[in-house]
């Protein structure tokens, strides 16, 4: 009965199933307000990449996952946007106790991203996001098309998979 | 939960099982935009309990306990609805157990025409770094205040935003007795004078007044009816300095969480960062007196808060830390 249990609890803890059924499904952001380092009012309607796709990537400064992803990224940013000029806005969901550490941790990490700050989830409650890391793939209509939950080293990998298949018009993957 | 972190030794007695499911199934045709868009998720988080005498683990008599919340989304151009249905069967161990039931909290409908949105329902607000007033939603913590009214934004000029709302607050599945009233404005300078928009120094200033409505119904003490709060901020930037500096003031509000006291209420908060390639600094300091605020002035344990005061400077990733959020005394600190 130990061992079985002990299986039960190896088995059953943090087991997290992510459901999608949305592969060919497109949506437009809802209009929201955010800001960025600079103190300037955002609206989602503004992100834009200049009619090229370009990722969402919710995160915090308290989220380890989160930021082990952004790091992943970020040493292949730079091939990323050569091969397709994609951009990557990281917004950040901390509240007012850690918002002014979002410029210092991205900078200190020498991440390249738009950041961005959602200091009371809005954003993150419009677009439906339970736990972070939640990353969207957006077309160059700034239409999300494509969006993953959780990170696990090799995320990454589909995402820029899923993002090259985009460009080539092909389906994409979960 | 205390005990869920003092699981020690080779003989695991507490079996969790967090459970998860997210199923996000958003349907719109490409290029219907007629019908438009509906999303939504739904997320259940399951525990099964097992006694266990050692520790001193609370017993569950109910064996398994079980959260559940969904969400729906509408929207049509500029038009916008949802509700959240919430059930705690009974609630996880850690939730305050009033939160026992279920239902439909928080529904809104909301419509945003060019500078101007409109919110009837439930809606969350954040006035400056949330002093004197934060209503959001913290499921994990299990916390939830939203308000419940009109809110309305407007931008009547560009640099130039403006926030008012009147409601309630959500107390578990009931409203607190207080009725709200709240305005917020922010001005962005370098968005007002066109001198200034290229200019590297960008300064933004913002003022933000709350005030509560509760009858005095004590039969000893005369109670302010009207509770007032006002805060003011500024935020500086040049290149990768940033300051940022807000002044909040409460008059006299006699609460159960002050012992009834008349004194009125004091915050300061202020923080500095630089940031730059490969390097980050960052530095706040705090100053709390007597700044609880409630949407009922009985309000007890982590209900109706108004203010976001917490308690530690650093929002931390494990649960324990971060959900203590009246971890010292409000009143001062």
């Amino acid at each position: 009965m130990r061992y079985f249990l002990l299986l039960v609890f190896c088995v059953g803890i943090f087991y997290t199933k992510n459901i999608n059924a949305q592969s060919h499904t497109i949506s437009p952001l809802p209009p929201v307000a955010l800001k960025d380092l600079q103190g300037k009012t955002i609206n989602t309607g503004d992100l834009m990449n200049e009619g090229k796709p370009f990722i969402i990537d919710f995160w915090a400064t308290w989220c380890k996952p989160c930021i082990l992803e952004l790091n992943t990224i970020a040493e292949n940013y730079e091939d990323w946007q050569k091969e397709t000029g994609v951009k990557i806005y990281a917004i950040s969901i901390d509240d007012a106790r850690n918002s002014p550490k979002v410029g210092p941790l991205a900078s200190g990490k020498g991440w390249e991203y738009e950041i961005l700050l959602d200091e009371n989830s809005d954003l993150k409650r419009a677009l439906n996001v339970n736990n972070i890391p939640h990353t969207f793939l957006l077309n160059g209509k700034g239409e999300i098309v494509w969006q993953h939950n959780s990170y696990t080293p090799g995320d990454e990998d589909l995402l820029y998979e899923n993002l090259k298949n985009l460009i080539a018009g092909k389906p994409l993957t979960h | 939960m205390r005990w869920m972190f003092s699981i020690k030794g080779s003989l695991i007695f507490i079996f969790f099982i967090f459970n998860s499911v997210l199923i996000k199934a958003q349907d719109k045709p490409e290029g219907n935009k007629e019908l438009g868009n509906i999303s939504g998720n739904f997320q259940t988080d399951f525990q099964y309990y097992r006694t266990d005498t050692l520790i001193g683990a609370p017993k569950v008599p109910e064996k398994g306990l079980l959260n559940g919340w969904l969400n729906l989304n509408y929207t049509r151009g500029n038009f916008r609805m949802g509700a959240r249905y919430e059930s705690y069967l009974n609630p996880l161990l850690g939730f305050d157990p009033r939160f026992e039931g279920t239902g439909i909290m928080y529904k809104y409908a909301g419509y945003t025409q060019g500078d101007l949105d409109i919110t009837v329902g439930s809606f969350y607000e954040q006035f400056g770094s949330g002093m004197i007033l934060r209503s959001y939603e913290e499921r994990q913590l299990g916390f939830d205040n939203a308000l419940e009214g009109i809110r309305l934004k407007y931008r009547p000029l560009k640099g130039i935003y403006l926030k008012g709302f009147v409601g309630k607050m959500r107390s578990f599945f009931t409203f607190g007795t207080g009725l709200i009233r709240g305005a917020d404005g922010e001005i962005q300078i370098n968005e007002i004078v066109p001198a200034w928009a290229e200019k590297k120094l960008r300064i933004n200033l913002g003022g933000s007044f709350v005030s509560r409505y509760q009858a005095d119904e004590d039969p000893v003490y005369k109670l302010p009816e009207n509770v007032a709060a006002g805060a003011g901020r500024m935020s500086l930037y040049y290149g990768g300095l940033t300051f940022y500096g807000e002044y909040a003031y409460k008059v006299n509000d006699p609460s159960s969480t002050n012992n009834f006291i008349y004194r009125p209420g004091e915050g300061t908060f202020l923080t500095a960062s630089y940031a730059a390639k490969g390097i980050g600094i960052s530095l706040s300091a705090k100053r709390i007196v007597n700044m609880d605020f409630r949407a009922d002035r009985t309000a007890f344990g982590n209900n109706l808060n108004m203010s976001f005061l917490p308690a530690l400077t650093r929002q931390h990733t494990y649960r324990l830390i971060t959900s203590i959020r009246m971890l010292l005394n409000p009143t001062e600190k």
